[in-house]
């Protein structure tokens, strides 16, 4: 059922797939404190910013 | 669960800065029954609108968001869209290109070409005796606080009205001409279901999930 999908994926889980794991943080993803923390490493880095938003304390909801 | 999951964080802390906001400040759920009903019967997909995951650029514009909360299998799917979408219209910088606007939106439709042939072939599938146990077979199942999860019919069917929520999404973000920043749609975007968990101080969602239509009227009349 997901593998139709999973084609069009291909090419972006290969580039995922070469980029070394975080082994720092290999227990879950490495979260900055702040967005704008976020945005400024995210320009020094040049990469894109992963923004969850939910109504709750990610540190205590177990996520 | 989600983002404590292996694959999920290797691809985030790879490809991404991560962040997370708590729209109601202070707020922490300390009544676990939701969270249970719902990893019960809604653990590969659940379209909440109390949940919003965006993909931004280190400008703040949204190129990408995703409402509700949805298993590792499902999320790692997401995400990789919005590698696709990053490496269609961004150079490696993260600047949009020129022909970044339409990279985009080509990479939207072919999306919703895919995901909507996916999303009938589980329609069909779900009319066929013990069709959800065909649409579940390759989703993993996994533990959380201590409870197993077990997959049902509410399974499949919430994972069938994510698969439609998803369609609905992409065809959405293939009209939009240029990107909204944070503030734009932080508190007004399309969700899939209205289940929400307020507090004092959290700001409502807005917009509505079923039809464009509404959210085209609501979003007039703001």
């Amino acid at each position: 059922m997901r593998t139709a999908f999973a084609c069009l994926l291909i090419a972006s889980a290969a580039q995922a797939q070469d980029a070394k794991p975080w082994a720092l943080y290999d227990r879950g993803v490495r979260w900055e404190k702040s967005l704008d923390d976020a945005l400024a490493r995210a320009a020094k880095e040049g990469k894109p910013v992963l923004f969850h938003q939910l109504a709750g304390d990610m540190d205590k909801e177990g996520c | 669960m989600t983002f404590s999951d292996k694959k999920v964080a290797e691809l985030v802390n790879a490809n991404f800065v991560a962040a997370w906001y708590n729209r109601g400040p202070g707020f922490h759920n300390e009544d676990y029954s939701t969270e249970q009903w719902i990893f019960t019967s809604a653990m590969e997909a659940y379209t909440t609108k109390n949940i919003c995951t965006f993909f931004l650029t280190p400008e703040g514009k949204v190129f990408h968001y995703v409402a509700g909360y949805y298993s590792p299998d499902v999320f790692l799917t997401y995400v990789q869209v919005a590698l696709q979408l990053r490496s269609a219209a961004f150079d490696e910088k993260m600047q949009l290109k020129a022909s970044g606007p339409e990279a985009l939106r080509n990479v939207h439709a072919d999306v919703v070409k895919i995901i909507g042939k996916t999303e009938k072939v589980i329609a069909d599938t779900l009319k066929e005796k013990d069709g959800w146990k065909k649409v579940l077979a390759d989703y993993q199942t996994y533990g959380y606080r201590n409870v197993s999860h077990k997959h049902t019919q509410a399974c499949a069917n919430n994972l069938h009205e994510g698969y439609r929520y998803l369609t609905r999404l992409h065809k959405h973000w293939g009209e939009v001409k240029e990107l909204p920043t944070l503030e734009d749609v932080q508190y007004k975007y399309l969700w899939g279901n209205p289940f929400t968990e307020e507090s004092p101080g959290a700001k409502p969602i807005g917009w509505e999930g079923g039809n464009m239509e509404n959210v085209r009227r609501k979003c007039a009349c703001d």
